[in-house]
């Protein structure tokens, strides 16, 4: 028995090893990288650096203007997400505690946006923003993200607030709470640790989008850190040293946002098992 | 917690507001140009360029000059697809290839620059005609783009390794150059660098096979479906790529590794061969990038001995500047006054001293103390061209023929026979039309 639970364990550690490694493997190889010029990253890919050349760095920065670039894409990613929170959570809410003829419809109606490819979209689109004069306008940029992750955030809410037990809000109905007081006192703060979830997947996809921002945004005043990258690439080869530099820095922001919403996830969870 | 996420969302919307706005009322007057091009990156002849926009916007502060333009291949398609499909083409943009020319003449999307060029006869005839005349359309009169890059492609090997090897001198015939392959691989060195994941080096190194087996016009008969990609002396072209592949000339990790590798192999003297254009010299002749620069030279690939007709159809590497068709008063004339900056003669010069970047200008020549052996290599043989071909796929209308014919090549590296690469890229014809 104690011989099998020693397998188990094993296997078991052997496994997450193997996993971990081949997901530090490709950050250990971009924070290497950054230290090295093109020959050293593609003749010896793997080693540690022989010279840490430290002024990729500030190269990077300089180049890939990424002072402004990083203010850019907190300010999308951040307004993206705490729109989406109310969009969503809205929607949600009707979706999962209303009975009205239209309920399933509309719930697949926005299913439907999901299967929708955003490289299908794109010539509508811009062919909309350049008519209504929108580009280099962040706020057109911000709804184009909102738009293309509320499905998303909808179907993975609408679940969560679907388990939220029922007598919670009838005792409030009963108490004398609005629907409008029940979304927001009870519902909201209920559901975190879902808007959690949802949050850290819009932030990365609003802070790692590229192509939108490549159509629209051609103001470097307004531009996020995801064209700052391209900087780096010519039409005939690429600084990979810059770029891995500049990667580095980039992933530095959402890395951090991540971390600090993996605690609310698991103090969310805590609170809703301790109100259940 | 509520109050905090509304006073950020109030926050953020007064940021966004202010961001938004900017400083457009004050640009509101000013006369806007937009350029996609492929000028972007870090290197030299970038910075030649970004400083004559400078010197551009100094000269008429009443103008914002916009560059848009994008290395990196598919965000150029990208923005370039999206601007064409949602007509807000730039100003000044590129497009590559020039099959599909005449449809944007038509459309009126493409300006005719022969009137500009005859106007302004300092700067006009100072172009290299051939460059020029690639930019001509079949059954149309005009001029629909002006060139700003040249250069010829071509081996850059590495003497040393051929020294060694016993081969005296780069060879000039097929049949020598197979020899020389044998010989370099005696030595332990790969023969010819090459990084398939990269498909255009493989099809860079075909385009230039093809011209030499059967020439340029060729390639036009390929687009006019003249003859076809199954025909024998077509597959032919394709036999010889696997002929290289058959005798070792690359290395084994070839196809899964990209031309950035391929390239370091070569700059570290593992491999003695290149084929590549000339905006590799700059890296070349750089003793921190190149360990080996002191040991590279240039050389035409060589021709066919029973094809000397061919000998000196070559793969040139020519890009272009395209103007708008919808300009008009002030933006139109500002926007042709920038492009004359970008491809004046004193841009030439600029260009070849700086970055070794060569415009297809005559009327200017590099200077010795600044330009490297190696440049005057390349442009030197450039001049022997009596046929100027860049890629195959540019004659061809359907948009998918890079991707397809630069895979189904790649595929003879991976096994497949000339006869299925060449049927499948057939057969690509054949569905889209």
């Amino acid at each position: 028995m104690k011989q099998k639970q020693t397998h188990h364990v094993v296997i078991t550690y052997s496994f997450l090893i193997f996993v971990s490694l081949s997901f530090i493997g490709p950050m250990i190889f971009t924070v290497f990288s950054s230290f090295k010029n093109n020959n050293e990253i593609f003749s010896t890919p793997f080693s540690i650096p022989k010279i840490f050349r430290v002024e990729n760095f500030i190269e990077a920065w300089n180049a890939a203007n990424m002072g402004t670039y990083f203010f850019n894409s907190i300010v999308i990613s951040v307004s993206t997400v705490i729109i989406l929170i109310f969009t969503a959570s809205m929607v949600s809410f009707i979706l999962s505690r209303f009975n009205f003829k239209f309920n399933k419809y509309l719930s697949v109606f926005f299913l439907l946006g999901m299967m929708i490819p955003m490289q299908s979209v794109l010539v509508p689109i811009s062919y909309f923003v350049g008519v209504l004069n929108l580009k280099n306008n962040l706020v057109a940029l911000v709804l184009v993200y909102v738009a293309f992750s509320l499905p998303f955030s909808i179907l993975v809410l609408t679940g969560f607030m679907k388990g939220i037990n029922n007598s919670l809000i009838e005792a409030a109905i009963i108490d004398g709470a609005s629907f409008w007081q029940v979304y927001l006192k009870l519902v909201l703060p209920l559901s975190m640790p879902a808007i959690a979830t949802v949050s850290i997947f819009n932030f990365l996809g609003a802070w790692n989008n590229v192509v939108f921002p490549l159509l629209f945004i051609n103001d470097n005043k307004l531009k996020p850190i995801t064209l700052g990258l391209l900087n780096f690439n010519g039409e005939r080869g690429s600084e990979y040293g810059l770029l891995m530099a500049a990667i580095t820095i980039t992933v530095l922001i959402p890395l951090i946002i991540y971390m600090l919403f993996q605690e609310k996830i698991e103090g969310g969870l805590t609170a809703g098992a301790i109100k259940e | 917690m509520i109050k905090k996420i509304i006073k950020s969302l109030t926050l953020c919307s007064i940021c966004l507001a202010f961001l938004a706005c900017g400083d457009e009322s004050k640009d509101n007057d000013k006369v806007k140009i937009r350029l996609l091009t492929r000028m972007a990156g870090t290197s030299n002849s970038v910075k030649v360029y970004k400083d004559i926009i400078s010197q551009f916007e100094q000269k008429h502060p009443d103008v914002i000059v916009v560059d848009e333009s994008q290395g990196d291949e598919s965000s150029f398609n990208n923005k370039l697809k999206t601007d064409l499909a949602s007509g807000t083409l730039p100003n000044i943009f590129r497009i590559q290839g020039v099959a599909n020319l005449g449809e944007y003449v038509d459309t009126n999307l493409l300006a005719d620059m022969k009137p500009i060029l005859d106007e302004d006869k300092e700067w006009g005839e100072g172009f290299n005609k051939g460059a020029l005349n690639y930019y001509t359309i079949p059954g149309k009169d005009g001029i629909y783009a002006i060139p700003m890059e040249q250069g010829l492609m071509g081996f850059y090997y590495n003497k040393d390794l051929f020294n060694k090897a016993g081969i005296e001198k780069f060879p000039e015939t097929w049949d020598e150059f197979l020899v020389a392959i044998d010989k370099l691989k005696d030595i332990n060195v790969i023969p010819i660098a090459l990084g398939a994941k990269s498909t255009y080096s493989v099809g860079h190194l075909h385009n230039q096979i093809f011209y030499r087996w059967l020439g340029v016009d060729a390639a036009k008969k390929l687009g006019s479906r003249e003859i076809k990609w199954t025909d024998p002396e077509v597959v032919q072209t394709l036999e010889f790529i696997k002929v290289l592949n058959d005798k070792d000339a690359f290395s084994p990790s070839a196809p899964g590794i990209s031309n950035d590798i391929a390239t370091t192999q070569f700059k570290n003297g593992e491999a003695a061969m290149i084929f590549t254009g000339p905006w590799n010299i700059s890296t070349f002749v750089d003793p921190e990038k190149t360990p080996v620069y002191a040991n590279i030279d240039f050389a035409k690939f060589p021709y066919f001995k029973e094809k000397a007709e061919f000998k000196n159809q070559d793969m040139q590497v020519i890009s272009p500047y395209m103007i708008s068709g919808n300009l008009k008063g002030k933006e139109k004339d500002y926007t042709i006054e920038l492009l004359k900056m970008l491809t004046s003669k004193d841009a030439g010069i600029r260009y070849v001293n700086e970055a070794e970047f060569l415009l297809p200008r005559t009327d200017f020549e590099a200077d010795r103390n600044k330009v490297g052996e190696l440049f005057l290599a390349n442009n030197t043989l450039a001049q022997t061209s009596d046929g100027i071909g860049v890629d195959v796929f540019d004659f061809d209308k359907i948009p998918s023929m890079q991707d397809r014919t630069r895979n189904s090549i790649v595929s003879v590296l991976m096994g497949a026979s000339p006869m299925e690469a060449g049927e499948e890229i057939q057969e690509e014809i054949s569905r889209k039309e």
